[in-house]
Order: C-alpha cells, then sequence, then structure tokens
C-alpha cells in the first residue's frame, strides 16, 4: 500500500498519518515517521541533508528535498544580499511561495550563478601590499558586490564596497566564489598543521580588504609560514591571523560550486590578473 | 496498574499551587498517572485541557491521552520532571556532534539511549502531546543517528531497503553534490 501524501504539516494531519503508517507497518521501527521527518532534519546541516538523507532510498529524497527544509536557509543565505530589493515583491520570492519550484534547485543554481546585490569574492592574483608592510604575490579574495550580471551568468560586474566606482570591472564566473566564512567557522576548533590551506584577512580599517590564501609550509612557535605567497623569501604570519579553510597536505585549494566551475576557478585564479593595489 | 506513580516526598521549601495540585494523566490503556500541575504543563495539549477555574480543593482533573500507551507515558512523565527540576540546553542546529553527550547534558542524552521503536514512539508522544524540549531531544536524537554516516550506513541503521536502481542513484549522487558548499 503507497503511504498517503508526505507533504502534510498540520500537526493533527501528521499525526494522522505517521499513526497509520505506523500501525501498517509491521515493524515500526523499519521506517521513519515522514511527517515528523522534517524536525529530524533539521538537526542536519545542508551538506547532510542532500549527499546523505536524499541518496538514501526514493522516499528520503521526497523528504529530503521537502521545500520546507530549504525555505529557510536559502532566505537566511541570500537575504542580506539582496539589500535594494524587498523579498515580497521579489520575484524569486514569488516563485517560493509557489509550491512548483523546487527550493533546492534555486538554492543550487543560486549558488551556481550570483544575482545582482549577491555578496561574492573576486579572485586575485597579483601583486599587492598588506597593510603597507610587505609585497605579496599570492592569490587574494577580494570582497565585492554584484551590480551587473549577464543573461548567461558567465560574466558579472562587481563593485569593490568602499572603493570607487572606477575600480568596478567585468569578471568571469570563475574569478568569482562565494566566501568562506561557513567552512571556516566549521574548522575553528581544529589546530593547524603543515600542509593546511589557511586565509590571511587583509584590509584597512575603513574598506572591505581580501583574503589571501596560501598553504602552511611550517610551524615555528607562534608564527606560521606560508608557501607561495611572497616573490622571494619567507612570510610569516602571527597563527592568530589565520583562518583555517582546509586541512590537509593533499586538499585542494577550496572553492565552491560545481567540480568543473572549481576546477576552472582554480585555474584561472592561478593566472596572473597583474595590478595593484592598496 | 493505577496511580502507578507518586510524587516525590520531599517537596520544595515554599511548595506552590502548581506544584501541589495535581492531575491524572490517563493513558491508552486506562492507567492513571498522578502528576503536578506544573509537570503536566510541559504538555501543550494538556495546558489547554487544563481547567484553570477549579477550586482549591477540587478532585484531581483527569486528562484522557488515548494516543499514548502507559510505557511511553512513564517515559514522557520522567523527561518532564526531570525537566521542570533541570531545563535542558537548546539543542544547536545544526547538530555539532554524532554524540549526544556532547550536544546535551549528561541525563538527557542518557535518557535517549533507547529502542530505536522506543524513541520513535518518543518523538510520536513528545509530538501529540505538545512537547517541544522533548520532540527536540528525541528527533535531534534521530538526525544523530544519521550525521556523519554514508546513504548505505544510513539504510543499515534504520533498515531501509534501497529502491533507487543503480543509474538512479548514481544521478541523485551526482545532483547532490553541490550541497558540500550549501
Amino acid at each position: 500500500m503507497e503511504a498517503p501524501s508526505l507533504f502534510v504539516y498540520k500537526v493533527e494531519e501528521a499525526v494522522a498519518v505517521i499513526t497509520s503508517h505506523l500501525l501498517r507497518s509491521s515493524e515500526p521501527a523499519a521506517s521513519l515517521p515522514p511527517g515528523l521527518f522534517l524536525d529530524i532534519a533539521q538537526f542536519l546541516t545542508l551538506e547532510e541533508r542532500g549527499k546523505a538523507v536524499c541518496c538514501v532510498s526514493r522516499k528520503w529524497r521526497q523528504l529530503g528535498e521537502h521545500n520546507h527544509l530549504w525555505r529557510e536557509p536559502y532566505l537566511t543565505r541570500f537575504k542580506f544580499h539582496s539589500p535594494q530589493e524587498d523579498l515580497a515583491t521579489h520575484t524569486e520570492a514569488q516563485e517560493l511561495a509557489q509550491p512548483g519550484p523546487k527550493v533546492k534547485d534555486l538554492f543550487a543554481r543560486r549558488l551556481v550563478r550570483p544575482q545582482v546585490g549577491d555578496r561574492v569574492e573576486v579572485a586575485w592574483r597579483g601583486k599587492f601590499r598588506l597593510e603597507s608592510l610587505e609585497i605579496y604575490n599570492g592569490l587574494a579574495w577580494w570582497l565585492a558586490e554584484i551590480v551587473e550580471c549577464d543573461a548567461d551568468g558567465q560574466r558579472y560586474k562587481v563593485h569593490y564596497p568602499g572603493w570607487e566606482a572606477r575600480w568596478d570591472e567585468f569578471v568571469p564566473r570563475e574569478r568569482l566564489r562565494w566566501g568562506n566564512d561557513r567552512r571556516a567557522a566549521q574548522l575553528r576548533d581544529e589546530r593547524i598543521a603543515v600542509g593546511d590551506m589557511v586565509e590571511i584577512w587583509c584590509g584597512g580599517t575603513n574598506v572591505p580588504g581580501a583574503w589571501l590564501e596560501g598553504r602552511v609550509s611550517s610551524i615555528r612557535g607562534e608564527r606560521v609560514f606560508l608557501g607561495d605567497v611572497v616573490a622571494e623569501g619567507f612570510f610569516s604570519v602571527t597563527e592568530e591571523r589565520c583562518r583555517l579553510v582546509s586541512k590537509g597536505a593533499s586538499a585542494p585549494p577550496q572553492s565552491e560550486g560545481r567540480s568543473d566551475t572549481a576546477r576552472a576557478l582554480c585555474n584561472i585564479a592561478r593566472q596572473s590578473c597583474g595590478c595593484s593595489v592598496m | 496498574m493505577t496511580d502507578a506513580t507518586a510524587e516525590p516526598a520531599a517537596a520544595e521549601a515554599a511548595p506552590t499551587a502548581e506544584e501541589t495540585r495535581t492531575v491524572h494523566l490517563v493513558s491508552q490503556e486506562g492507567d492513571s498517572f498522578d502528576v503536578s500541575v506544573k509537570v503536566a504543563k510541559m504538555s501543550e495539549l494538556v495546558k489547554t485541557m487544563l481547567d484553570e477555574e477549579l477550586e482549591e480543593d477540587a478532585e484531581a482533573q483527569e486528562i484522557p491521552l488515548p494516543n499514548v500507551k502507559s510505557s511511553v507515558l512513564t517515559k514522557v512523565i520522567e523527561f518532564c520532571r526531570h525537566y521542570v527540576e533541570d531545563p535542558m540546553n537548546e539543542i544547536e542546529k545544526p547538530l555539532k556532534s554524532a554524540n549526544m553527550q556532547e550536544v546535551v547534558q549528561n541525563w538527557f542524552a542518557t535518557y535517549v539511549q533507547v529502542e530505536q521503536e522506543v524513541l520513535f514512539e518518543l518523538i510520536l508522544a513528545a509530538n501529540y502531546m505538545d512537547i517541544k524540549p522533548l520532540l527536540d531531544l528525541t528527533c535531534a536524537t534521530v538526525a544523530s543517528m544519521i550525521k556523519g554516516k554514508t546513504p548505505e550506513e544510513i539504510r543499515k541503521t534504520f533498515n531501509i531497503v534501497n529502491d533507487f536502481t543503480p543509474e538512479e542513484e548514481a544521478q541523485v549522487r551526482e545532483e547532490n553534490k553541490w550541497c558540500e558548499e550549501a
């Protein structure tokens, strides 16, 4: 016998569904109560919801893709990125209110194709001075906001908040990433070790700056040495200035999006963007 | 089994009316459980059924709970009694660990070390009786059994049949790859 509709929100209905479900089943523990699945899944990360829950079975997939599990994360993740737009009148918000599109799909699409107003970071490999001290040639990720995007989502005009509009520029999607804040937060309790990827915040007091990335080449006392960051000599910072973004010598530099985007991103980011600022 | 449980003899120094007045919670089997109003009010369902206008010396009210078995109600009351004395910490979402001992106080983590079947019965009871902290605790416990596991391990844990075709499974895995960056 087919389970009744799984998309039940009202408590009374949910209880009826679950109870009938359990009564029918010879082994009550054989299956999770569907109506309360949403209560359970809210304790899981989005990664766990997608990569684990949705891959268990057809029913779990249906439950794991439920809009109720993705709407709030979507609005939380992206709402601050559209300060000019009232979400209530935003076409996408209207779309979200409809039963049709899956919020999970919108979430995935938005990650691949950021929208105007989204705060992103722009890859910049070039020489720049960090706090008037030394000159680096590492890869840095500059905080930026998208001000225009073309129809096919390949090119974006970005503005660097706090910087004059003359610095605005068109960049390909491959040079953009979402920030690493979530990843860094997950790793905040881990110790930094040789081979790990770390990022160092480089910014003035008045303007948003950039995250300079590097791989830890050695650690001496409180100081963390990074390879690939300076043209010659050594570059080190105190441990407290570093945030860990990926563990292990074999881990590739972290970047978001689909794997092909990520690869392209690394390739492009490694090309010199040849500009000097700060 | 009637009046199976009794209030602890040692009451607080200055018991309030809520602590001294009792109600009878009646299970599916018709067993009656005596609990203080304060404990019973942990359940929003019971709270709405309580008659606040009752005289001080009136008979204790009977609250029928036809969806809850005695064995489960015993366990639910155990939770509520402990909770009014020592409230549970809010459980962080998402869970920071798959080990409930690292998520919530020891007593509550031990409380949910039960058979899966009992755990699901507790979830249903917590939902029916509308006891938010118990629903949180039990749902978080099920989530902790999912956390950090592969789809195959989850199937084993909950005895779920994989009804994907190999092609479908490959596709759904591919579709969900991006979630690691979400």
